[in-house]
C-alpha cells in the first residue's frame, strides 16, 4: 500500500500539510473542489486554491513523482519558474521511469522558456523529451521540433 | 483509502493527517507548505 510506505510518508510530511476528506461525510467540501470520484488527490496552496489533481491508486514509485510534478505545476502556474523547473527536473532525474516523467520534461522546457524567454532551453528540453521518451504522447506533441 | 497509522514498526511517525480544511490551510500559511488533500470514501 502507498501511505504506509516510509518513503511516501516521509515525502508527504516534508513537503505538504496532509489532509484527508471522507466524501461521504463531507459532500460540501467535495463539491467545492469538484470531486466526483475517489481517490482524488489534490494539491492546494495556502489559500485553499487547487492547482493539481489526479485520481486512482498509484504505487509509491509513481505516487511520489506525481506529487513532485504537482508541486512543479503549481509553481509554474504561479509563475515561480525557478521552483517549477527544480521540481520538474527532479521528477525526470529521480523518477525517469515514472509515467509522469515525459510530461514533466515537456513542462520543464516550458518553465525554462517562460523564465527568460529562452527558446534554446525550450527546444533542448523538447529534443531530450523526444530522445528519452520517443513513444510518449508528449514526444508526439513536440514532434514538430527539428533535430 | 484506510485511516491513519500512528507509528510504523520502526517507531518512525507516519503521516499525520489534518481533519479539517481550515486547520490544514492555517498550518499551510504558517509553514509555507501546500496542502495535499486525499479525498476518499469507505466502501
Amino acid at each position: 500500500m502507498t501511505y504506509p510506505d516510509a518513503t511516501v510518508a516521509d515525502y508527504i510530511s516534508k513537503n505538504f500539510i496532509p489532509l484527508q476528506i471522507n466524501v461521504q461525510t463531507n459532500s460540501e467540501i467535495a463539491g467545492k473542489y469538484r470531486v466526483f470520484w475517489t481517490p482524488t488527490i489534490l494539491v492546494l496552496d495556502s489559500n485553499g486554491t487547487g492547482y493539481y489533481r489526479f485520481n486512482g491508486f498509484l504505487p509509491p514509485d509513481e505516487f511520489i513523482p506525481q506529487l513532485e510534478f504537482g508541486l512543479g505545476m503549481m509553481a509554474l502556474e504561479k509563475q515561480d519558474y525557478k521552483t517549477a523547473s527544480a521540481h520538474l527536473k527532479s521528477v525526470v532525474e529521480k523518477y525517469s521511469k515514472s509515467n509522469i516523467a515525459p510530461e514533466a520534461q515537456y513542462w520543464f522546457g516550458v518553465s525554462e522558456y517562460k523564465a527568460a524567454h529562452n527558446v534554446e532551453a525550450l527546444l533542448n528540453a523538447w529534443k531530450k523529451l523526444r530522445k528519452e521518451y520517443p513513444n510518449s504522447i508528449w514526444a508526439l506533441k513536440v514532434s514538430f521540433v527539428k533535430d | 483509502m484506510t485511516a491513519i497509522f500512528a507509528d510504523t514498526k520502526e517507531g518512525k511517525p507516519a503521516i499525520v493527517w489534518e481533519k479539517t480544511v481550515e486547520d490544514a490551510i492555517a498550518r499551510a500559511k504558517t509553514s509555507g507548505k501546500p496542502v495535499l488533500v486525499d479525498f476518499y470514501m469507505i466502501a
